[in-house]
């Protein structure tokens, strides 16, 4: 049965929204600046019981808890980096160090077309957005390899005492366009090569959490849409329903 | 405005220009995947005010705008599934319209308005979107098209729900992840006489009101205003006809009407090669 | 820091975050109406502390600000002159007002905003994306262009609205369309409709510095401008501007 709210919670709910959109659009702006560390000190849950739950998925798996989520995030990210910057250190000697990290390096990663609802109960919320975004990645002699990608951020979020905080946020990549490349020229390939594939590294829950080839086709079944209260069905999570057939999630 | 108005009043206006955003971004994912019933059944408003305009012209009623936007895209979604589990069978099993689909008409800079009687909003938006997917037209490459838009919309509160009223579509620009330039191009075709305007629009089986409502970039092109951005308003009635983006159709219970003349009605054929309604062709001669 | 707000007070902040918003959205849509030369009137503060930031420098002060758009104003002017005395059969009867902006295209979309309004209601701060296109006329033709960037912004309420303050307009990549983002800028061969092209320069900041250099492979790593904080009034936080 659909809620009825006062007046005053209707405005408290709005900004609900606000804020919500706001924490995927700082997050978006934390991951391309690659301040990741921070953002899951500011931007993610930290009460024990989520932290425990919290999820961040990739098309191939999830990483579960936040000292996973920490390793595969910040550390494993770190170690990307790094071997960039070798080979400007075996090219040219750019010394192998947090001053040099990230040297012919870019990326911005948006939060476009957000969809949010709140939970009647105001305890969690649910986001979906669309990334557009690049990266880039240098060279010693001058060139790089840059892309554009695109694809579909899932989020939930859970209320703590300082407001809403990333519960489990998924990033499903579509299409990695190499700069200057017809990417019309390329054959539709079942196997969907990424180029940038490394960057899901390797998942502790390793599935089928989205298949490019087969692409939004459960958008209709997974975009937010008003609810009561979060179930695992819904959820974003390890325990929901991304990524599986219909005939999975509705078993006859 | 918000000091003329009581705080009843302006909370509804808020929640209606945050319904606008929701609407609006409902529509992309949904119209993304092909799910179209699944949006006019549930945003929009049953009226013969209701308009859905583009490139080619203008849909007239709610009947006219779900005939094209959902029986003749089914259609199209169905043929086009029906082709493409020819070339790759591990499309079988997986859904019809959606499967497959990975594009997006990305809503950006978006403007809304709602007018202070609290009967009606109006928004405009840019969309640089993608018309990307797996599997392209020719079931053999990928598909790697932008393209980039302007919107239009406006939305009535009917019978205590916010519903959609009046959509307009005003295709600029579109070329092919990341390959050619879309300025010099269109620049090389316009000299050598091989530029067509009006493409972008897709292919409607029935229009009420069919023309070339927005012309696509040219190095002709002098600038369009055709959907301005919306100002603070007062009622929809107001909005002059030069602002509104279905002119004289500000009713949304059909006590006013526009008359409306003979249907122009196009035999759909889903391997048209023309759009039958809009295309033109220009060059330097 | 901290303060709690009423509801009535809570719809009015919403009101004005959507103010802002809306400012954006149409100074955004106005790029592609190629109204940039009504944006400082449009737009801007009164005040004489505005400033404008873009990769080279700085504009400071409403003159200097001015300046910089009504140097776009004439690029896009000098553009569609050129293009109207190259292609005079399509434009036989049309005035100069009605020709201003013909055959050029931006799209500068905003997005991913993250807004903050101070406590006290008298500034807020946001920061966009802008992931667009925009076409330059070249001694070789037309060209577009990608750009990635971003609009930094500081406004003022003046006269209950909303005005820019303080501005930084920042482009990342800024390379032309279906070409690599390093390396040598592909230009087309010159063509003598457009030789007008080649001795325009554009207006260069007051106070020219690297605000931000464009990417490069040699470039160290650069975040986006600082993202928002919550504050209570100017005086707690940063400023986009000089």
């Amino acid at each position: 049965m659909k809620k009825e709210f006062t007046d005053e919670e209707k405005v408290l709910r709005l900004w609900d929204v606000e804020e919500v959109r706001k924490v995927l659009n700082r997050h978006s702006y934390y991951f391309s600046n690659e301040q990741r560390e921070e953002e899951l000190d500011a931007l993610w849950v930290k009460e024990p019981e989520n932290q425990k739950t919290a999820a961040f998925g990739v098309n191939t798996g999830y990483y579960v808890g936040m000292e996973e989520i920490r390793k595969f995030y910040v550390d494993y990210r770190r170690k990307q980096r790094m071997e960039v910057l070798e080979k400007y250190h075996e090219a040219k000697g750019t010394p192998l160090d947090d001053e040099h990290l990230g040297l012919g390096c870019a990326a911005m990663h948006t939060a476009t077309t957000p969809l949010v609802y709140i939970a009647e109960d105001g305890k969690t919320a649910q986001f979906q957005g669309y990334q557009a975004g690049f990266q880039s990645m240098g060279k010693p002699d001058g060139t790089a390899d840059s892309f554009m990608e695109l694809g579909l951020i899932h989020c939930d979020l859970i209320r703590e005492k300082d407001g809403w905080k990333i519960w489990h946020l998924e990033l499903e990549r579509d299409h990695t366009f190499p700069v200057g490349e017809n990417y019309a020229a390329k054959e539709a390939d079942p196997s969907w090569p990424d180029p940038l594939s490394a960057d899901f590294g390797e998942p502790t829950d390793k599935r089928t959490v989205y298949d490019p080839f087969f692409g939004w086709e459960y958008m209709f079944q997974d975009m937010p849409r008003p609810y009561e209260t979060m179930t695992d069905e819904r959820s974003y999570g390890p325990e929901g329903n991304l990524g599986k057939p219909y005939y999975i999630r509705d078993p006859r | 405005m918000k000091k003329k108005l009581s705080f009843k009043q302006r909370l509804h206006n808020a929640i209606g220009s945050q319904t606008v955003e929701e609407y609006k971004a409902r529509h992309a994912y949904l119209h993304g995947v092909g799910y179209s019933r699944e949006e006019w059944d549930y945003m929009w408003l049953k009226s013969k005010n209701t308009t859905w305009a583009h490139q080619f012209g203008r849909m007239v009623g709610y009947d006219e705008v779900y005939l094209n936007s959902v029986g003749h895209m089914d259609n199209m979604c169905c043929h086009a599934y029906g082709e493409t589990i020819r070339h790759f069978p591990q499309y079988m099993g997986h859904d019809i319209r959606s499967s497959g689909s990975s594009g997006l008409h990305v809503l950006a800079s978006d403007v809304i308005e709602v007018a202070e009687d609290g009967k009606s909003a109006r928004a405009s938006y840019l969309t640089p979107g993608t018309l990307t997917g797996p599997v392209g037209f020719d079931n053999v490459h990928r598909s790697g098209v932008w393209l980039w838009e302007r919107y239009g919309s406006e939305f009535a509160y009917v019978d205590g729900k916010w519903q959609w009223f009046h959509e307009q579509v005003c295709p600029d620009l579109a070329g092919d992840y990341d390959t050619g330039n879309w300025a010099h191009n269109r620049y090389l075709d316009f000299i050598e006489n091989d530029c067509t305007v009006g493409e972008l629009g897709g292919r409607p089986a029935q229009l009420t009101e069919p023309g070339l409502f927005h012309r696509d970039y040219t190095i002709v092109q002098t600038v369009q205003d055709t959907v301005p951005a919306p100002d603070p308003y007062t009622t929809l009635k107001d909005v002059p006809d030069d602002k509104s983006y279905s002119p004289g159709r500000w009713d949304p219970t059909d006590h006013v009407l526009v008359e409306v003349k003979e249907k122009a009605v196009a035999n759909f054929d889903a391997q048209m090669a023309d759009n039958p309604f809009g295309k033109i062709r220009e060059g330097d001669e | 820091m901290g303060r709690t707000f009423d509801a009535e007070e809570l719809l009015g902040r919403w009101e004005d975050q959507r103010e802002i918003k809306n400012l954006m959205g149409r100074m955004s849509q106005d790029y592609t109406l190629k109204k940039e030369g009504g944006m400082f009137s449009k737009y801007w503060s009164s005040r004489d502390d505005v400033c404008l930031g873009i990769n080279t420098g700085w504009f400071t002060g409403p003159e200097h600000v001015k300046e910089y758009y009504a140097g776009q104003a004439e690029r896009i002017r000098l553009e569609s002159s050129v293009i109207a005395k190259a292609f005079p059969k399509n434009f036989e009867g049309k005035t100069e007002e009605e020709l201003y902006g013909v055959g050029m295209m931006t799209y500068r979309p905003v997005d991913t905003p993250v807004i903050e309004l101070a406590e006290d209601g008298k500034t807020a701060k946001g920061l966009w994306c802008i992931r667009g296109s925009y076409s330059i006329l070249t001694p070789g033709g037309p060209q577009g262009i990608w750009e990635w960037g971003w609009f930094a912004v500081d406004f003022i309420r003046e006269d209950e609205k909303w005005r820019i303050w303080h501005m930084q307009y920042l482009r990342e990549i800024d390379r032309p369309c279906g070409n690599q983002w390093t390396g040598p800028w592909h230009t087309y061969e010159e063509r003598p409709e457009f030789a007008a092209m080649k001795d325009y320069q554009e207006v260069q900041p007051n106070q020219p510095c690297t605000l931000r250099e464009t990417y490069s492979a040699e470039r160290p790593f650069a975040p986006s401008p600082r993202v928002p904080e919550p504050y209570g009034t100017f005086a707690d936080t940063f400023s986009y501007g000089i």
